[in-house]
């Protein structure tokens, strides 16, 4: 394993998991982790994913975006397109380091609406896309984020017997992180069922198919993409109640690695 | 300010990110930050991050680091227990930072687990020169229990609490009766924290305290609330400690023990920054008024 920072202008932190022989027959899978806190509750299951994925040949490369995690940047400073940038850095940089193994990009909740719209630019070149639990509606995610640090807030205030006016300073915060109004901007426009272009192989991995994703699916299809949907149901490794559960998510990374391996053939 | 990316300790296999001031810092000492609990090195909220930046920019390199077994640093395969390990790796960070020309004087801190290592590091190792300790350990008292009570019995719907939590009280009561101490944190999950005996943490505060070392104690009051709750609360649990020159004392009334309050992490970075300026380099500082719910408690 090699921690380092990478990118000309804006430092980002990666972890690249070299496998233990030749690249193949995962070749190189770049990692696209959450957003905020669902990104530092899923750390160790995408860590254990990227030792995985190693083990099994793939070359693993785990970064965080600029203003996230390990990397350069303050956290309010995100947009959509940013991250996006980062992400085809990412690629760039894993390319870099294995030039023939063919890309794959996988991304968990926000990272993998990230990871999609990343691979639908054309210089991205992407062989192959893992979306897990992907997010398909920006505004519906803002959303279900926004009511979440409302829940929190008035469940803490009471517990403190408190107004909640006394804890919930600020209208623009999510469970510790300060999204700014450019920042929830560029999220609300996020649609993924309007995606112009897709990779060849797709993966969809999702808890239930209540059909939130439903026009995502449709849509690579009509761009041509193989899909494979999978259905698993297991709890959410993003949520703080799961982090303790050191194994968290081993059936979606069943299917995430068999799918991958599959690939070289 | 730079940050850089290290591998340290005798396998190479302690993963941290070291945050140094942009002139350097010639004869400051360096910041160590301990794993919060099995969170890795960014912290709760990225609040690691922010504290090693804000101290690299007062003038002190700070590293952050992740424990065997936690974040990207490897699991240990010598069976050496936990508490054992955890100091031994603070002993590896301050020997990687003094090898590397970086520091000889250290000051370790951290949230919760964190600060309890912190604490114990300073204990254990006389490069030791100051400690932050977030949530680290607190002993009720019988002004404790009498304002817990007392504002339980004015708040509207407390019986009907009660009553709902009695479940929650005995689980508690079980674990006290095993030497052990229980953590509430609403919307989260209960966390188990060992506490020494009053008077072994009497002699090892005593035994920090006597080598000359500055201690910055901070307790927050929704991360401590079964244990602490009320910013006179350790003078009441350790009348000798209440005045002491060294211990500079701070309770954050508002906030919760990870800092989910963005106001409540900034009035921490404010505090911390302004401790290390004022103690740790000997610098005039102008007061800051840390949590000024503080003074509402």
């Amino acid at each position: 394993m090699q921690t380092y920072y990478f990118g000309a202008e804006r430092a980002l932190f990666g972890v690249l998991h070299e496998p233990a022989a030749a690249v193949e027959p995962g070749g190189v899978v770049v990692v696209c982790a959450p957003l905020w806190r669902e990104g530092i509750r899923a750390h160790r299951v995408l860590r254990q994913l990227g030792l995985r994925l190693a083990k099994e040949g793939a070359a693993v490369l785990r970064f965080d975006y600029f203003g996230a995690g390990d990397s350069a940047g303050e956290g309010e400073q995100g947009e959509v397109e940013s991250w996006v940038s980062d992400v085809l850095c990412a690629v760039d940089e894993a390319r870099r380091a294995h030039a023939k193994a063919s890309v794959t990009l996988l991304g968990l909740r926000f990272g993998a609406t990230l990871a999609a719209l990343a691979a639908a630019r054309k210089e991205a070149l992407v062989d192959r896309l893992v979306l897990w639990e992907p997010v398909s509606d920006g505004g519906a995610f803002l959303d279900e984020s926004f009511a979440e640090h409302r829940a929190w807030a008035e469940s803490y205030a009471s517990w403190r017997h408190m107004p909640v006016t006394a804890i919930a300073d600020a209208d623009d915060e999510v469970l510790g992180f300060r999204v700014p109004a450019a920042m929830r901007g560029s999220i609300a426009s996020v649609r993924l069922a309007e995606l112009r272009r897709a990779p060849p192989r797709t993966l969809v991995v999702e808890r239930t198919a209540s059909g939130t994703n439903g026009g995502l699916l449709a849509a690579l299809s009509k761009l041509g993409a193989r899909v494979e949907h999978h259905v698993v149901d297991e709890p959410e490794v993003w949520k703080p109640h799961e982090l303790q559960a050191t194994a968290g998510g081993r059936k979606t990374q069943d299917v995430i690695s068999k799918w991958l391996t599959r690939g070289a053939s | 300010m730079k940050e850089r990316a290290v591998l340290f300790g005798a396998t190479k296999s302690l993963s941290g990110v070291l945050t140094e001031p942009s002139g350097g810092a010639p004869g400051a000492p360096a910041a160590l930050l301990l794993s919060a609990g099995y969170m890795h090195r960014v912290g709760p909220n990225r609040l690691y991050v922010a504290i090693a930046r804000r101290l690299a920019a007062a003038g002190i390199p700070v590293l952050r680091f992740d424990h065997s077994g936690l974040g990207e640093s490897a699991a240990r395969h010598d069976g050496m227990p936990l508490k054992e390990s955890v100091l031994a790796e603070g002993i590896e960070a301050m020997n990687f930072l003094a090898e590397s020309g970086i520091a000889n004087r250290f000051v370790p801190m951290g949230l919760c687990w964190g600060g309890e290592n912190a604490q114990r590091l300073a204990h254990a190792d006389p490069r030791v020169v100051a400690a932050a300790l977030i949530d680290g350990f607190a002993y009720r008292t019988f002004g404790y229990h009498a304002r817990k009570y007392a504002r339980h019995a004015l708040a509207a719907g407390s019986w009907r609490r009660l009553f709902a939590r009695a479940g929650a009280v005995l689980r508690r009561r079980a674990a006290a009766r095993h030497g052990a101490a229980f953590e509430r944190n609403p919307g989260g999950v209960d966390f188990v924290r060992e506490f020494p005996p009053r008077a072994a943490y009497l002699n090892e505060m005593r035994s920090i305290l006597g080598r000359g070392v500055e201690l910055s104690l901070i307790f927050t009051g929704g991360g401590m609330a079964e244990f602490y709750n009320h910013s006179r609360q350790f003078g009441e649990a350790f009348p000798e400690l209440r005045a002491h020159p060294r211990i500079r004392l701070e309770f954050m009334k508002l906030a919760d023990h990870t800092f989910t309050i963005r106001s409540q992490q900034e009035a921490l970075l404010a505090s911390l920054s302004a401790w290390v300026e004022e103690r740790v380099l000997g610098r005039a500082t102008t007061a800051v008024e840390v949590g000024a719910d503080a003074a509402a408690s």
